[in-house]
């Protein structure tokens, strides 16, 4: 770098003012201006791409893009879905006479019958059914547990192997009391070829499942 | 800027205005779409036939029709409730296939658009709540309607587990076979007092 590159306001630029009465002042300035700037604007268009590129890689942005915002609505969707309106689950499998344990309470099935088909079904000729019975014992273990085995978000139902759901129900019975043990009586109407093998569920109540996790369930083999 | 410049860019503004119109067009018909892309999945079917869907299996066994219907009280002896059209009723049965279910879209749809829910007026003998429909249990269901004699011909019976929300849910379609002829047949066969208790 010289002092005339670094002090521009002085008023002799000697390079110039000697080559212009050679080939004319202006052509020659103009000159050296432009080959100062295309050299530039040379250098910047080597780094840029070319306007076909610069397209196809536009193209490729945007493909990528479109399943990106397609794959990000799926997740945010399954996630709000998973959940507001179907949390996931999570089923306790309790082998034939043994204990488990569900909103704070133990619970196992004792009984197990069938009986004469509900005087209603009878009168719509539905002779393929039958009300399955089960008697269930419970012990509380707290008393929020007490509360929880006594509502009504507690959901029982019978299931086969195949997927199969059938509404059951608690027959209303003694209020329930922490440390005490007591018998419940689950009732259903379910077709009569499937009586001896379904299996009970019973799903904890939709509000007790705390944020994050599932909603959990017991299912007694039989 | 040259003539052929001008012409250009006129064009663009014209084709991008063009676009932007085409656009909002779309966006405004877009619900539209949506809604009708969400629709219940029918599946068609005539009286006696078993339609099958994924949740559900229906039959249609019979179609009656009545003047009036029988009271829900018989203390006093309550006149039967009339009507200046006709009671049609149907009686069908259907069984779930996975988890117990509701019918929670009960409608009738005759020619020319008219969409008719059921409705047991209040103080007849209806047949009660709809039933809950559990699996391998064929149970049965009355359904009432109220219509006017002329829009029986060639009604449709639709059933779905749509209730509130019954975006892309099970429905059955049944042509229950109601043609000119048949139709006369039922109003000049429609029945005073009718029980929906009585006959099963």
């Amino acid at each position: 770098m010289t002092s005339d590159d670094t002090r521009p306001d002085l008023p002799r630029v000697p390079p110039q003012f000697e080559r212009a009465p050679d080939s004319g002042q202006a052509g020659e300035s103009g000159q050296t201006g432009d080959s100062g700037q295309t050299g530039e604007s040379e250098e910047g268009r080597e780094s840029r791409l070319r306007p076909l590129d610069r397209r196809v890689l536009q193209a490729i942005a945007l493909l990528c893009a479109v399943p990106a915002i397609l794959a990000l609505h799926w997740v945010d969707e399954t996630n709000n879905i998973e959940k507001n309106l179907k949390p996931p689950e999570k089923v306790t499998t309790v082998p034939p006479g043994k204990v488990g344990e569900l909103v704070g309470a133990r619970w196992v099935v004792m009984k197990r019958a069938t009986a004469q088909p509900l005087a209603a079904r009878a009168q719509q000729g539905s002779n393929d059914v039958t009300e399955l019975r089960l008697t269930v014992g419970v012990r509380p273990g707290d008393a929020a547990s007490a509360i929880a085995v006594g509502a009504y978000g507690l959901v029982f139902r019978f299931v086969d192997g195949e997927g199969r759901v059938w509404t059951a129900s608690k027959v209303r019975g003694k209020d329930p009391r922490a440390g005490v043990a007591m018998a419940l009586t689950v009732k259903g109407t379910v077709p009569r070829a499937k009586a001896d093998s379904l299996e009970l569920e019973i799903r904890a109540p939709k509000a007790s499942r705390k944020k994050g996790e599932p909603r959990l369930s017991l299912r007694f083999e039989h | 800027m040259n003539v052929r410049q001008v012409l250009l860019r006129s064009g663009a503004g014209i084709g991008g205005t063009a676009l932007l119109a085409g656009a909002m067009w779309l966006h405004s018909i877009l619900p539209q779409l949506e809604a009708a892309q969400l629709d219940p999945i029918r599946d068609g079917g005539t009286v006696g036939e078993e339609i099958r869907n994924r949740d559900f299996s229906v039959r249609v066994e019979k179609v009656e029709a009545a003047r009036s219907l029988a009271p829900s009280l018989s203390l006093g002896d309550p006149p039967p409730v009339g009507t200046d059209g006709i009671y049609l009723i149907v009686r069908l049965r259907a069984t779930s296939h996975r988890e117990p279910l509701q019918l929670r879209t009960v409608e009738l749809e005759t020619p020319g658009g008219y969409t008719f829910k059921q409705d047991p007026r209040t103080g007849t003998a209806s047949a009660g709540a709809q039933p809950t429909f559990e699996p391998m249990i064929w149970t049965p269901a009355t359904v009432v309607f109220e219509l006017p004699k002329k829009r029986l011909e060639g009604a449709h019976l639709i059933v779905g587990t749509g209730g509130l929300l019954p975006q892309l849910s099970a429905a059955a379609d049944i042509d229950l076979g109601i043609t000119g002829n048949r139709a006369d047949q039922l109003t000049g066969s429609a029945v005073e007092r009718y029980d929906i208790r009585d006959r099963p």
